[in-house]
């Protein structure tokens, strides 16, 4: 019903009339409008050129359901307080399906970005973001390379998906205290699985963990007819070893691994027991409730890639909350000082590092259906946290 | 050997009166005094009953879906329980055992708060961001009010004027008008803000902050924050210091603060505001309960599946006792 039609009525003109004289003369009579929080979600079409298992094929909405549950969380804080959330999604081409995007010429609503983007497209994103008068406040929701933890220190940069380095160490410091510590490494092929590697070296390098035999995958067998005669022919040493570390981020072979080794070990790594963020499992802490909202909204289970984007918009809705406002720059400040404390369902309060915006927190160590331990590993001691043995310290970043 | 018998017949006569005096006064003591702790045990589905004269479990009581929070009404012959997993507050009878009746509670109940008046409880829905206001005689909701996230401890206040809602998402405190059932003001504090308590004057209300590690405490008059108080332990990392569940003692000044994972119960004096001790408990201490004399404190212990007795003369933990997993609300009983 249009205001036109509404006119042709002659006994509603008269109220028509003072609702729109009122709504003229007497603005102060309108309702406070609320202070908007805008969110932008940049994503980017992901093209892989090798063989994903599709049992591993991630839900569609994988990420941005945890968008979608912090956004609703939010927004009940937020009528006390007179704020409201809103995101909204804008999707970029794959990097090497066209040239390079060009930040300069790209508009990008809003100020508040959450980004799961390829570690160059982001470079390109925070050098742009950099150079501009008001640079807008950046979360990395689902990128783990962890050059972007040790060379980038973007006062406007965070992180609240951990680097390779937490998860690698989180495994480290689980083998350390089980003793583990002689291992087989067996590599995938992808660029994914060579990060993830050289984040492993490192762990072991630091806690002293010996990389006894290190073996490629070689692909040249169709292990689901064969896989109880290859994989112990692979996973034959001279010595026994402790333990199998499997890296393999697309289970291309890594979930046959286990049960086949040659010696009966344990398997970690990208298969077996596996370190991530978030579990379907997890129920302590209040995570239970967290779960329920959560399934209650979209019908399945809340994933790691789910939870570090939830983390993300809680992360600046309390922000938002304690300074009142959304200036960029008092946002920043404040989520990297020591006054910003966000309850995540992790039985700590989780915070920033100052020196290069990465999420402090613990790790869970899983099986696909439970969890087994968590990280830190109680005994693993630091001068500030105890979170900070996980992932890069101070001195390595930015130096 | 008669002179034996005689000298036993003998013995037997001289101590007779006193085993009568002891009996009785046993059988006295029994009857008048007895006193059970009801622990709810949310991971076991199920209630232990504990004998406070020994200390021995003497019964566990099948309940609903994850018990919770746990109250009794003002005679004590009747228990109301959040059952959570099932969305219901279920009735106990406390003379049969049995579950009665129900509550329609809305969804996943969580805590209970009962107004003076006896006729009205107050259930927060974890899940729903709504606190629920149910009539008991009509077994009716009288009303649901919107809430922040995760909404968790509740008070009412002693006079039954006000009531105060804590969101735990939210970091909020709410201020409920228990006559109009109007939400009249909210309050930030620390992150995760647990359990809410009046002191008995209606002056002051206590709000513990698990993430944030604080006690905020609010003049109720004006909601303005008089003490803020942060707790520290040697040897425990400040992270580890998670205040939950709070006590205000009745006969000393002195107030009881769990610290959750610090295992740890703090306590507070409430006339000057300093923490004079901390004691050792159980691990993940987040409920806690005074027997009828206010001489025993028992704390809840998430994860160490017990309860721990804590002597309130010596301030000192004195025992601890092993009820089912994860006991959660506790409440203590007189018996007759």
């Amino acid at each position: 019903m249009n205001v036109t039609y509404l006119l042709y009525k002659p006994y509603l003109c008269p109220i028509l009339a003072i609702t729109l004289f009122i709504s003229v003369v007497f603005p102060v009579f309108a309702k406070i409008e609320p202070l908007k929080v805008n969110i932008t979600y940049i994503n980017q079409v992901h093209e892989h050129d090798y063989y994903t298992n599709p049992l591993l094929v991630a839900p569609a909405d994988s990420g941005v359901a945890g968008i979608e549950l912090g956004i609703e969380d939010s927004n009940t804080t937020g009528k006390f307080l007179g704020q409201q959330f809103s995101f909204l999604t804008q999707t970029i081409p794959a990097a090497h399906s066209s040239s390079p995007i060009r930040w300069s010429e790209y508009k990008i609503e809003n100020q508040l970005l959450l980004v799961d983007l390829d570690s160059e497209t982001l470079q390109a994103l925070i050098a742009h973001n950099n150079s501009l008068e008001q640079p807008a406040l950046i979360i990395n929701i689902a990128n783990r390379d962890n050059t972007l933890r040790q060379r980038i220190c973007s006062a406007n940069l965070f992180h609240t998906t951990p680097s390779h380095a937490q998860i690698t160490d989180a495994l480290g410091q689980w083998l350390l205290s089980k003793r583990l510590n002689n291992i087989l490494l067996i590599n995938g092929d992808t660029p994914g699985d060579l990060a993830w590697i050289n984040s492993f070296k490192r762990t072991a390098k630091r806690y002293k963990i010996n990389i006894s035999v290190e073996k490629k995958w070689t692909f040249d067998t169709d292990l689901r007819r064969t896989v109880s005669q290859d994989i112990p022919l692979f996973t034959q040493t001279a010595r026994p070893y402790d333990v199998v570390v499997v890296a393999d981020m697309y289970q291309q072979f890594g979930q046959y691994v286990p049960y086949n080794t040659y010696y009966p070990r344990p398997v970690i790594g990208t298969a077996g027991l596996v370190a991530d963020t978030w579990h379907p499992s997890i129920e302590q802490w209040g995570a239970k409730q967290l779960q329920n909202r959560f399934k209650t909204l979209h019908q399945r289970y809340m994933e790691h890639a789910d939870f570090d984007a939830y983390v993300a918009v809680r992360a600046i809705a309390y922000a938002v909350q304690q300074i009142k406002g959304v200036n960029i720059e008092a946002l920043a400040t404040f989520m990297r000082s020591e006054q910003f404390q966000l309850a995540a369902y992790k039985g700590r309060k989780l915070t920033f590092r100052d020196f290069n915006g990465q999420l402090r927190m613990p790790i869970e160590l899983t099986h696909p259906l439970g969890l087994v331990a968590r990280a830190p590993q109680t005994g693993f001691m630091h001068p500030v946290s105890e979170l900070d043995t996980l992932g890069f310290d101070r001195r390595e970043v930015c130096q | 050997m008669s002179q034996h018998s005689c000298s036993l017949s003998y013995l037997t006569k001289l101590v007779k009166p006193f085993l009568l005096f002891s009996l009785l006064s046993l059988l006295a003591g029994n009857v008048l005094a007895k006193e059970l702790a009801y622990v709810t045990n949310e991971k076991d589905n199920s209630i232990s009953v504990v004998d406070l004269d020994d200390f021995s479990v003497i019964k566990e009581i099948p309940v609903g879906d994850r018990p919770r929070g746990f109250i009794f009404n003002h005679d004590q012959s009747l228990a109301y329980i959040c059952a959570s997993d099932i969305d219901r507050i279920q009735i106990l009878d406390m003379t049969s055992d049995q579950i009665i009746g129900e509550l329609p509670s809305g969804e996943d109940p969580e805590t209970i708060a009962l107004h003076p008046n006896g006729t009205t409880i107050y259930t927060a829905n974890e899940d729903d961001a709504l606190l629920t206001v149910i009539d008991i005689p009509s077994q009716q909701v009288i009303t649901q009010i919107d809430v922040g996230v995760e909404p968790e401890g509740l008070a009412v206040s002693p006079d039954g004027t006000k009531m105060i809602v804590t969101s735990e998402t939210t970091n909020m405190v709410h201020w409920i008008d228990t006559k109009t059932n109007q939400n009249y003001a909210n309050s930030l504090v620390g992150a995760r803000p647990r359990a809410a308590m009046f002191t008995r004057d209606n002056k002051e209300l206590w709000v513990t902050s698990e993430i944030g590690g604080q006690l905020t405490v609010f003049n109720v008059e004006d909601q303005s924050v008089k003490h803020e108080i942060t707790f520290k332990i040697r040897g425990i990392h400040s992270d580890r210091v998670q205040p939950v569940g709070i006590v205000l003692m009745k006969s000393k000044p002195l107030a009881f603060i769990a610290l959750g994972p610090s295992n740890h119960v703090a306590v507070v004096n409430t006339d000057t505001m300093e923490i004079e001790k901390y004691l050792l408990v159980g691990r993940r201490v987040w409920q806690l309960a005074f027997n009828e004399d206010e001489s025993m404190l028992l704390t809840t212990n998430g994860i160490s599946g017990d309860i721990s007795v804590i002597d309130t003369n010596q301030l000192k933990t004195i025992k601890s006792v092993k009820v089912g997993r994860y006991p959660w609300g506790i409440a203590v009983k007189q018996t007759d």
